[in-house]
């Protein structure tokens, strides 16, 4: 029977841009992480973390990962492309103890950031009402599965 | 944070300066001995320990930089300067009003984000419809992606217009923006020590970023509206483009029939003698993007859609028929 969840088991067509083992920390590099119950986006989310936490990975399975907080509250699956080696958010990721402070957190914002941006628009006199807009339309996962279930989509990996 | 200041007086100190950028670029630690040595032999005054010191501080701070500038941007970097890309687009065109048109539109184009290789952004993939008749399409380094009504009505089936927004996304999970703005500007910007500016900065040192920040945003909004990107760079995501439409089931030659009608528009240009629009000042031409595809992507790929293309029509046609 074709099961009707075609993203459980998404298959990406290419790779992740680093290889992710076991046991590695890693830092969510999303503004927030839904930690999901199972590897798929349809998986129910049963907790959800910020941007710049730093995470252990548990298991790996294919382009997805299943990472636990530094503080054990927070465990579940994520999508490779929603977690980080630490340096590459600028945030200290060689330390022994491999975790993250809420100070480096704010530091790897530099630069560019939400600040800069206030600046800027006061400097162009730019209207961010439309980007705003265009940003509230991303759409729940689910309703991306019934679509694609529409028109009989067969993901790549998915159940048949 | 603590800028490291060049000395600028001692002409020892500006000869150190040149022979510690040799040292460094060199990676030999040996003048380090030798300046070492000569304070310890009392031939190199403190002051000039002093300088070499700072002065290879900054050049290593420099280097170190420059390694930095050519990773990638943090995720969360990426998403504002997407935002004030898509800002600046915005001023220059009005969104498409019907919702209905839009949220199509995302659905199609964040169902193919899925099976991309960065299915997950900062805050994810967002699509918009711009009222012109220009025909073009735009991705910031955010996952904004602008798809304009003159390119929409270029297409006639779903497959088509999802060749477009994969794409648009294939230059959002390659980076191809941000490729755009790694010039001299941002690594002179890396080396006056403008990334290093961290919380609690002054006024001055946020203009500072703010003007980097600026330039590099005008950039990217001058590669994706007028100057574009590289042959080659439009060729890769013209190849990604392919391998989304294949793991959704599209038929993958959607793309093929798009680029026919883009080379049509882009011939009646020439023909009328009329100043390029849209694509056509900012991509190769359409003809040899479809000569690449088929010698490459396309060479081994059969024909067909592995969807329901009816199911796929009538929604196509419901979403957009009153374009």
């Amino acid at each position: 029977m074709r099961k009707y969840i075609v993203l459980l088991l998404i298959v990406v067509i290419a790779g992740s841009s680093f290889a992710i083992s076991e046991g590695d920390t890693l830092a969510i590099s999303v503004r927030a992480a839904g930690l999901r119950a199972a590897a798929g986006f349809l998986a129910p989310i049963q907790s959800e973390l910020a941007y710049g936490t730093s995470v252990l990975v548990r298991t790996v399975r294919g382009d997805w990962v299943e990472i636990e907080s530094d503080d054990l509250r927070s465990r579940g699956w994520v999508h490779t492309s929603s977690v980080l080696a630490p340096d590459d958010l600028n945030l200290t990721g060689g330390r022994t103890d491999g975790s993250v402070t809420a100070s480096e957190v704010a530091l790897a914002g530099r630069g560019f950031s939400e600040r800069v941006e206030t600046e800027f628009r006061e400097q162009q006199e730019l209207d961010y009402s439309h980007v705003d807009a265009m940003e509230r339309l991303l759409l729940p996962y689910d309703e991306l599965g019934r679509f694609l279930n529409d028109i009989d989509a067969r993901i790549a990996g998915g159940e048949e | 944070m603590t800028r490291t200041k060049t000395p600028g007086s001692s002409g020892t100190a500006v000869c150190l300066l040149v022979l510690a950028a040799t040292l460094l670029l060199s990676g030999c630690a040996a003048l380090a001995g030798i300046v070492d040595a000569g304070a310890n032999l009392g031939i190199v005054d403190s002051g000039t320990v002093e300088a070499f010191n700072n002065a290879s501080s900054g050049l290593r701070s420099f280097a170190d930089s420059v390694d930095a500038a050519r990773s990638p941007f943090t995720p969360e970097q990426e998403y504002y300067i997407g935002r004030s890309v898509a800002a600046q687009i915005l001023r220059d065109y009005i969104p498409y009003g019907n919702p209905f048109v839009n949220i199509y539109v995302n659905r199609v184009g964040q169902s193919l984000a899925l099976v991309s290789a960065r299915p997950v952004l900062y805050h994810g993939y967002t699509f918009l419809v711009l009222d012109t008749d220009e025909i073009n399409a735009f991705a910031t380094p955010g996952g904004h992606i602008f798809i304009t009504r003159g390119m929409i009505e270029l297409t006639e089936t779903e497959g088509e217009l999802a060749a477009v927004l994969a794409h648009e996304i294939a230059h959002v999970v390659e980076r191809h923006g941000l490729g755009s703005i790694r010039t001299a500007r941002v690594l002179g910007a890396v080396q006056d020590g403008v990334f290093q500016v961290v919380d609690a900065a002054t006024p001055e040192e946020v203009e500072e970023v703010t003007s980097l920040f600026t330039d590099t945003t005008g950039d990217m909004v001058d590669s994706l509206v007028t100057r574009g990107y590289s042959g080659a760079t439009e060729r890769e995501a013209d190849g990604i483009a392919v391998g989304l439409l294949l793991a959704v089931g599209y038929d993958p030659y959607s793309i093929i029939r798009v680029l026919e009608r883009m080379d049509e528009v882009q011939r009646a240009e020439y023909e009328g003698s009329r100043q390029p629009r849209g694509f056509s000042k900012t991509h190769p031409r359409p003809s040899s993007r479809i000569a690449d595809l088929e010698r490459t992507e396309l060479a081994s790929v059969t024909p067909g859609a592995r969807i329901d293309q009816n199911a796929a029509q009538r929604r196509f046609d419901s979403a957009l028929g009153n374009l």
